[in-house]
């Protein structure tokens, strides 16, 4: 049983080509397929959670309902930035298990919506330990620009989130 | 060929079902379908398909010249020959192999179980999803029945099941047509005692049947136990029968007891003669209650024995002028003249029909008298049901709804039976469908007047009866989220309008004349939003009536269950979870509070009829239903006894209140009772009762006197999604503690708090030594603003133990909505989930309880 769900998610980890939401976090570049973006909102008061991890900035009110916010650079073991104007969050859904849930993405700033084609795209680079690479589907390359295509279900895979009970002080 | 005729026969039998089964129009057009499919058939099944037509349209016609004095049966036979027409019409089809069963959905097969296989789901869905709301309906009417046999509630009942017979029929539930049809039979032996019993026997069987069809449950045993245990009242056969065939008023019950004959002519005539007495007397005192009742009693006594003895056309006699002194009774008709004159006409034809009885049993009744009866009852019921239908007497024709206009004037005696089965005739016959008041206007000669008068009050009746049943619409409950999400947003949308500065700026009257209103509908539709999700307590009340009926029969007690305030609402998952609870509690009130002895009662100076109620009002922000009786009350010594025998008190309790003796009996396993009956006495009940309430978020309190009776009173917040919460800031976040879990709130003063082992901070109270958490402690990595210290301390307990915990600043308090923090979180030990505060911002609601106890458990860990 295993086995066949690795060869499922084996086989959807392929970059697809088409339409990619990008953003910036410090100078990377990442992508997120358009589809998966439900829409993209400015910075916003962000309620803390306790006793969850610390890439878990909190939740908003999108609404009327409640959704949690990550903060992408915290996830990428990235330095924390203090907030700025073109601070935004993406929210996007994400499938889990049989549900799809809504979720935010704190991220630096959002660029623009690249079309990306099939050529332009490469496999993920290996950097054996040490840097997580399971949740880039390929790189795009479109003109002068690397992205880092992004699976979004992975990155936010909500079972990180529930194991927010083990953490401890 | 075939699949035409089938076509028209999906058509014929989809428009009996729709059709009111009353209307004369509907069904000289299916008389003139049936007629011509015989032709249509062919040769093989022509025989079988001619036999059920000429039954059908046999019934038909009987009940178009409204020669039928049984309609019910003439169109259940209908509704029987169509469904034959199908299966014979259907089986005839060449068999395709490996096709789909026969097209029609509404065939009636043999076998149930294909039956419901070949039923398209959603119509199976959708009738499932109304029979709870049907049965709950059914259940009332019976029990309103058992208490007062009037005309309405029957028909209401009738109504109901035939409805359901059809239905049932309709998607080849033939068990449940079965039922539907033995019931039908049931309510008409008016037989009274017992057949609420067998009814209720019958609902309960639907019930579960129902509910094993949406796969709850296990199926109930087959319908033939059933049927076979429903005695059916003695003599019902025989007087259907003779129903039937003697149209008339005029029966003879040869088969019974001579004795038991007599002795009913004996006391009949006494009764008679009594209410002669006191008719006169009320000729001259009209107001006097007393004589009224007396006579109200003698029909009363002779209906129930008259039903008893198979007497059917005397008990009907009997109970049409019961209902006309009912009203007279309420004062919802003046006893003048013409109503005096009609009951003592009443009185003298019963006399005569005893006489006759006694004089020639087995012998018909002249047809002549018989006519002379008829016409009397005829008034009779003509001043009864006009007053139903809200109109003055004797000015209007009466109708009920759903009478034709035909009946209509055929009853009030404007047109003869003959002229009303020609005009329909005709009708038919020419085909240009004009209405029949039209046709009988001008052909049968009837005053127009009179039509007009007829057709209105038909349309009175109609009306009356449309009025009664209230529209709903299913809604999904998620769609009822966002709707809720939705106005929720609006709410603080209007509210960042109303704050923002630009427009603060503007002194403009239109403009706050404009805002003023927006305001006003934004409230209205947050009113409305969360009223949604309110529903009256009323369905689990009707199931408490049923309860103490059954109860109280069991343990031979006489008790009357009142109650009042059931229109009052809940949240739909509070009305859902309240039931369990008071089933223990009503069940508690009539086996242990109820006396055993009558005799004990009529002691004590109350009534033998004991009482058992319920009660629902709103209180503030909160419901509270009352479950309360008048019987012995709590036996203080009693509970303090066995409280003392299980270890909770060690003295003889004299310090402790009522209320605190009381509270002993939710104690699991705590039961006063000497023996354990099959009902109650284990000690279970009460615990669970408790258990559940504090579930709810509700608390119980009893109220209880020696001999007087017993009040429990159950506070239920109104609902599960909404909380009364205090919002404290702390650092840079908003908390909202819910009101119920604090006790008080302090401000901090630095020399009330020491330390210990210099870390943690211990708060004297007013001498009493409680810890001082810090939210620190509580959710690590928690950001705190660390220039200011908190200023107030929230006290809150749980299970006994005492806590504080620093807050900054109280916001103020707030009923908020409780949401979930989405799906990603599950549970958070210590946090209830978040609400969306007037700012718009997400407020984290805090669950004391858990946040305590996951704090001794870090501790036994650690």
């Amino acid at each position: 049983m295993a086995e066949i769900k690795e060869e499922v998610v084996a086989g959807a980890s392929m970059a697809q080509a088409g339409k990619y939401l990008t953003f910036q976090l410090g100078k990377e570049v990442y992508g997120i397929e358009i589809l998966k973006v439900q829409e993209i909102i400015g910075m916003m008061n962000i309620t803390h959670i306790p006793k969850t991890p610390d890439f878990v900035r909190g939740v908003i009110n999108l609404r009327g309902k409640v959704i949690p916010v990550i903060e992408l650079r915290r996830k990428f073991g990235m330095e924390s930035m203090t907030d700025t104007e073109r601070t935004c969050i993406v929210v996007v859904q994400v499938k889990w298990a049989d549900n799809t849930i809504t979720m935010g993405l704190l991220v630096d700033e959002v660029s623009e919506v690249l079309n990306v084609t099939p050529d332009q795209i490469e496999a993920p680079p290996s950097f054996g330990a040490g840097v997580d690479t399971d949740f880039i589907l390929g790189m795009g390359k479109v003109g002068q620009k690397v992205v880092m295509m992004l699976d979004v279900d992975r990155v936010l895979a909500a079972e990180e989130l529930a194991e927010v009970k083990m953490v401890k002080a | 060929m075939k699949s035409t005729l089938l076509i028209k026969l999906e058509k014929i039998s989809s428009d009996w079902v729709l059709a009111d089964s009353g209307d004369l129009q509907v069904l000289a057009a299916l008389h003139a379908e049936l007629t011509g499919i015989v032709g249509e058939c062919e040769e093989n099944v022509r025989e079988a398909v001619s036999r059920h037509c000429n039954v059908a349209i046999g019934s038909l016609e009987k009940l178009i010249m409204g020669e039928s004095q049984d309609p019910t049966q003439e169109l259940h036979s209908i509704s029987s020959s169509i469904s034959g027409l199908y299966s014979v019409v259907s089986d005839g089809l060449p068999q395709r192999k490996g096709s789909a069963p026969p097209r029609s959905k509404k065939a009636v097969p043999k076998n149930e179980k294909s039956a419901n296989m070949a039923v398209d789901e959603n119509i199976l869905r959708d009738f499932l999803g109304r029979q709870p709301g049907v049965l709950e309906n059914l259940e009332e009417r019976i029990l309103a029945m058992e208490k007062l046999p009037d005309t309405k509630t029957l028909e209401d009942i009738q109504r109901i099941l035939h409805t359901l017979k059809g239905e049932s029929a309709l998607l080849g539930m033939s068990e449940v047509e079965k039922l539907c049809h033995k019931a039908e039979d049931f309510l008409e032996a008016a037989f009274t005692s017992g057949r609420a019993e067998g009814l209720l026997q019958i609902k309960d069987w639907l019930e579960r049947r129902f509910l094993s069809l949406e796969g709850k449950g296990e199926a109930p045993p087959s319908v033939d136990g059933l049927m076979a245990t429903l005695s059916l009242p003695q003599n019902l056969e025989a007087s259907k029968a003779e129903f039937q065939e003697t149209p008339e008023l005029d029966e003879g019950c040869s088969q019974n007891d001579p004795a038991l004959l007599t002795e009913f002519f004996h006391e009949s005539q006494d009764h008679l003669e009594a209410a002669d007495i006191c008719l006169m007397r009320l000729e001259t005192e009209p107001g006097d209650g007393e004589s009224l009742n007396a006579v109200f009693r003698a029909f009363h006594t002779i209906k129930g024995v008259a039903g008893f003895l198979g007497f059917r056309n005397i008990q009907s006699f009997a109970h049409e002028t019961e209902n006309l002194l009912d009203k007279v009774r309420m004062g919802k008709v003046a006893l003048n003249g013409n109503i005096l004159d009609l009951v003592f006409e009443a009185v003298d034809s019963l006399k005569k029909r005893l006489k006759w009885l006694a004089e020639q049993p087995g012998k018909a009744y002249p047809k002549a008298n018989c006519e002379a009866m008829n016409n009397l009852l005829r008034k009779i019921k003509g001043v009864t049901k006009s007053e139903f239908a809200g109109m003055p007497s004797a000015t209007l024709p009466s109708a009920k709804a759903g009478m034709k206009l035909g009946e209509i004037l055929v009853a009030s005696g404007a047109l003869p039976q003959a002229s009303l089965g020609e005009a329909l005739e005709h009708q038919h016959a020419d085909g240009t469908n004009a209405p029949l008041g039209e046709l009988l206007v001008k052909d049968a000669g009837v005053p127009a007047h009179e039509v007009a008068l007829a057709l209105r009050s038909q349309k009175a009746a109609n009306e009356q009866t449309a009025s009664l049943v209230k529209e709903t619409v299913k809604v999904e409950a998620e769609r009822l989220d966002r709707l809720l999400d939705a106005i929720g947003e609006l709410v603080i949308a209007e509210s960042m309008i109303f704050q923002s500065p630009e427009l603060k700026g503007r002194k403009s009257p239109v403009l706050t004349q404009q805002m003023v209103l927006l305001d006003k509908i934004t409230r209205e539709l947050q009113k409305m939003g969360t009223s949604l999700r309110m529903v009256p307590v009323r369905p689990v009340f009707q199931k408490m009536a049923r309860l103490v009926r059954d109860v109280s029969r069991k343990n031979g007690k006489q008790v009357e269950f009142v109650c009042s305030g059931d229109e009052t609402e809940l949240d739909k998952t509070v009305v859902d979870k309240i039931g369990d609870p008071l089933v223990h509690m009503v069940r508690n009130s009539v086996d242990h509070g109820i006396e055993t002895q009558i005799e004990d009662r009529i002691k004590a100076g109350k009534p033998a009829m004991a009482k058992v109620g319920l009660r629902a009002f709103q209180k503030g922000g909160n419901v509270c239903i009352e479950v309360y009786d008048d019987g012995r009350g709590l036996n203080r010594a009693a509970i303090v006894k066995k409280a003392r025998e299980r270890g909770l008190i060690e003295n003889e309790g004299e310090t402790l209140t009522d209320g605190e003796v009381w509270n002993f009996i939710f104690d699991a396993g705590f039961s006063t009772a000497a023996e354990v009956t099959e009902i109650s006495g284990r000690g279970v009940g009460m615990d669970v009762v408790k258990r559940s309430i504090e579930e709810l978020h509700g608390r119980i309190e009893i109220e209880s006197q020696p001999g007087v009776g017993t009040t429990f009173s159950i506070w239920l917040p109104l609902s599960l999604a909404i909380t009364d919460g205090m919002i404290m800031r702390l650092g840079r976040e908003k908390f909202v503690f819910p009101t119920l879990s604090i006790l008080r709130i302090v401000p901090l003063v630095e020399a009330e708090i020491f330390t210990v082992e210099g870390r943690a901070q211990m708060l004297n109270l007013q001498g009493e030594i409680i810890p001082l958490l810090s939210m620190e402690g509580l959710f690590p990595r928690f950001p705190t603003d660390d220039n200011n210290s908190p200023r107030l301390a929230v006290i809150v307990e749980s299970k006994g133990r005492k806590a504080g915990l620093p807050v900054d600043e109280l916001l103020g308090q707030q009923q908020v909505v409780i949401k979930g923090l989405g799906e990603s979180f599950k549970h958070i030990p210590g946090l209830t989930g978040g609400a969306i505060l007037s700012d718009g911002t997400v407020g984290v609601i805090l669950e004391v309880d858990e946040l305590l106890q996951s704090l001794r458990t870090e501790k036994l860990a650690a």
